[in-house]
């Protein structure tokens, strides 16, 4: 099955999804390089000194977070565009203040020196050996700009599509879902466009809980007002970056929604099952980030418990409809392997191991254990990397590719597979030495555990192939894409 | 020019603008002699007044933060407000009746089509970095201090600089004609002032011996005090891009 022309969004709107989608992905080349630079420091084979470990490690994991988000918010806006107008105005300046954001944590972090790692529990970032008042502050003020830059793009779609489709109830199919199926088919929104809606709202929430954390926390620095209660501003913390986290794959669906069908020859429908699951998204998005506090004994026994079911909870509706609902589609339906269609596979692939690997880590007993080991961030990578940054590159792959006209070669397509099987291996070791209970966060790792990140540096030199054969690709489509974007 | 020079210039301007503009509105060219337009050159010319003729001004030999905010004011608010009030335009028509040619003999030497040139995205946006950074180097930084024609210097080439970057932006006709373009420009305008702030900021030393030398003011140490200037150019510097983007974008 051959990749058919889709619904071109508005010029503007794919030129500006076109910036936001490739400074995405030379954010993540860049990051990616920081990256192969931490495991070969844990393999001993290059020697970094803590304190720039930490500052990497910290640009590495906001940068990441960041270029992923972005390139996601970008993909969406294309797919969104196809059926909505969304006001280009208001696109842009969401790009302008959160790129100017990423620029604030660059320099905290590789000329001021602070290195308190991209989520820094309440006192640390104030009470840094290696870096300065200003390095904390540019820290925070990075995140609010970006933070600002996402609940702008946020309210853009909320407004949006609220607007077209006549109230957030109708957005959100609630009157459908509610009759179980039966009345309010005949004007339902695409499955993308109720993802955006959903973490739009979520995203709304998240940024405002980090609002709540950051504000005291600047007062505090101007001496307004006494210290913060570190409880709180933990539960702040997690609710603001854990639940920002969680939302990209969900924005990232939202692409494979719109790009599988064009794959599968398919058509991916707002079925019942869509609704629920989006509707559930939104109710539990919001628990999980209690397992980030199972250590702390003061947190109230509930909210452990919830944070239990809202991690178990949250993971099923993204199971069943997006994982099961994509495999479906492409089963039996002349799937054709191609750079977008292997990236997509690998990302449901990474969605459900890296889900999987969370699922673990966020039962109250096995955390116990495997807390703050590598296992927590060798979940997260395979979520990530082979997850929702597998489908932001094969929508970019395949916007590139659908814009300039450029045929594929057959070689090409190993570009993708380089990704899938480098990544995978890079993230088994991550997965092996969390296992074994090597501790995340550590700039030296004694010679007992040097072995697997030494394992890891073959797998991560395949998945830096790949990406920089992704990179040339692009590349060369890019300026006939950019040209017949804006015709 | 000292203060009165200047204070004398900028009053010389208010009366030329204000005579243009109503001249322009009793005309009936309603549409070009804006409230707006006027409110901007007022607001300009006190921006201007309250960085070249307050205290600002007596303070910026001993703070550098101070001399920083000074510029700050210069370059972002009273450029683009200059440039939002159409001066050339008004300024033409407050001039008596015979000099009102003289515009005219200027496009003769070209200078229109010199300024139309520089006024090209990729050039403003290149030429104010390169200003900007050249005026940051501690040689020619100390020497601007040192010097009152170098000073002046310094403070009217940043000026013309941002002049020049702010205009294909919001100067007439705008130059930057698409919201991606506009994007890429006040990303690219943003990162570099702030990268700069960023690197005055963390700089382990001071950079400029005017400052280490001058008598200490407000208990702040000539580090401490260069800190504040990085963190001024920077943190606000950076505000002001982000909000010229939800001010210049347009609906396309
Ligand atoms: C491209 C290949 C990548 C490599 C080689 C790599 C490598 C690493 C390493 C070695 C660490 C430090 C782990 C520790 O000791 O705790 C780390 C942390 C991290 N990485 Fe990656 N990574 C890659 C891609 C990604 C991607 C795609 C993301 C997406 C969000 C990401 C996000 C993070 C985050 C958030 C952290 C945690 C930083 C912290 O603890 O403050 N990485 N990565």
């Amino acid at each position: 099955m051959t990749a058919r022309i889709s619904q071109p969004a508005n010029g503007a709107v794919l030129r500006l999804a076109l910036v936001y989608m490739a400074t995405g992905f030379v954010v993540f080349l860049l990051m990616g390089l920081l990256g192969l630079l931490m495991r070969l420091d844990h393999g001993g084979i290059l020697v970094l000194s803590a304190d720039w470990f930490y500052r990497i490690m910290t640009l590495h994991g906001s940068g990441m977070v960041a270029a992923s988000l972005l390139a996601a918010m970008g993909g969406l806006a294309a797919v969104l565009g196809q059926t909505l107008r969304l006001s280009t105005r208001w696109l842009a300046t969401a790009f302008v203040v959160y790129f100017l954001g990423a620029g604030f944590v660059i320099i905290a972090t590789l000329l001021g020196g602070f290195g308190g790692g991209w989520t820094a529990l309440h006192q640390l970032p104030f009470k840094g050996f290696t870096w300065g008042l200003w390095a904390a502050l540019a820290m925070l003020v990075g995140y609010l700009f970006v933070a600002v830059g996402f609940l702008i793009y946020c309210w853009l779609v909320l407004y949006t599509t609220v607007k077209r489709y006549g109230g957030l109830h109708r957005v959100l199919a609630w009157r459908y879902l509610v009759s179980g199926g039966r009345q309010g088919a005949d004007s339902l929104p695409g499955p993308s466009e109720i993802a955006a809606s959903v973490v739009a709202i979520v995203g709304t929430v998240a940024v405002l809980a980090g609002a709540a954390y950051l504000v005291p926390l600047f007062g505090e620095a101007a001496g307004l007002v006494g210290s913060l209660d570190a409880l709180v501003a933990k539960n702040l913390l997690f609710l603001f970056g854990h639940t920002l986290v969680n939302l990209n794959i969900y924005l990232a669906a939202g692409l494979v929604y719109a790009t599988l069908p064009l794959y599968t020859g398919r058509e991916w429908k707002t079925t019942w099952p869509v609704t629920l699951a989006l509707n559930l998204v939104l109710l539990l998005v919001l628990l999980p980030y209690f397992h980030h506090l199972y250590q702390d004994f003061v947190q109230a026994l509930p909210l452990h418990i919830l944070g239990q079911i809202g991690s178990y909870g949250v993971a099923l509706p993204a199971f069943l409809v997006t994982i099961f609902g994509g495999l479906s589609m492409i089963y039996r339906s002349g799937f054709r392997w191609s750079v977008p269609s292997i990236l997509m596979v690998a990302g449901l692939w990474g969605w459900t191991f890296g889900g999987l690997g969370a699922l673990l880590d966020s039962t109250i007993g096995i955390n116990q254990v495997m807390h703050n080991t590598l296992w927590v961030p060798a979940h997260f990578h395979t979520y990530y990397l082979l997850g929702a940054l597998a489908f932001a590159w094969a929508y970019l792959y395949h916007l590139l590719g659908e814009l300039s006209g450029a045929s594929e070669s057959r070689l090409g397509s190993l570009a993708a597979w380089l990704y899938g099987i480098g990544g995978a291996g890079f993230i088994l070791t991550f997965f092996v030495s969390g296992a074994a209970s090597v501790p995340r966060r550590y700039a030296v790792h004694i010679p007992e555990w040097q072995v697997y990140a030494q394992a890891s540096v073959p797998f991560v030199l395949v998945l830096m192939l790949g990406i920089g054969w992704l990179a040339v690709a692009m590349l060369g489509r890019f300026a006939q894409a950019w040209q017949k974007a804006g015709a | 020019m000292d203060r009165w020079g200047i204070g004398i210039a900028l009053l010389a301007g208010v009366w030329l603008y204000t005579a243009g503009w109503a001249r322009a509105r009793q005309r009936a060219d309603g549409s070009l002699a804006t409230r707006k337009r006027l409110l901007a050159y007022v607001t300009a010319t006190a921006v201007i007044a309250i960085a070249l003729m307050s205290a600002i001004d007596t303070f910026q030999s001993r703070l550098f933060s101070i001399h920083m905010l000074q510029h700050m004011l210069l370059v972002y608010l009273a450029a683009p407000l200059l440039l939002l009030s159409r001066p050339a335009t008004f300024w033409r028509q407050g001039l008596p009746a015979g000099l009102r040619t003289w515009p005219t003999g200027v496009r003769e030497w070209r200078a229109a089509e010199v300024l139309s040139h520089l006024a090209r995205p990729a050039v403003a946006l290149g030429l104010s970095t390169v200003i900007l950074w050249l005026w940051h180097i501690p040689t020619a930084y100390d020497l601007a201090l040192e010097n009152d024609v170098v000073h002046a210097l310094e403070h009217l080439t940043f000026f013309g600089a941002f002049l020049l970057y702010w205009w294909p932006l919001i100067g007439s006709p705008s130059r930057l004609t698409t919201n991606a373009a506009r994007t890429v420009y006040l990303a690219g305008g943003g990162a570099q002032s702030g990268f700069l702030g960023g690197i005055i900021t963390f700089s382990p030393r001071v950079l400029y011996t005017h400052y280490l030398n001058a008598p200490r003011t407000g208990g702040l140490s000539a580090l401490a005090d260069q800190q504040l200037a990085g963190v001024v150019m920077w943190f606000p510097g950076v505000l002001i891009y982000g909000l010229a983007a939800a001010l210049t974008m347009t609906g396309e």
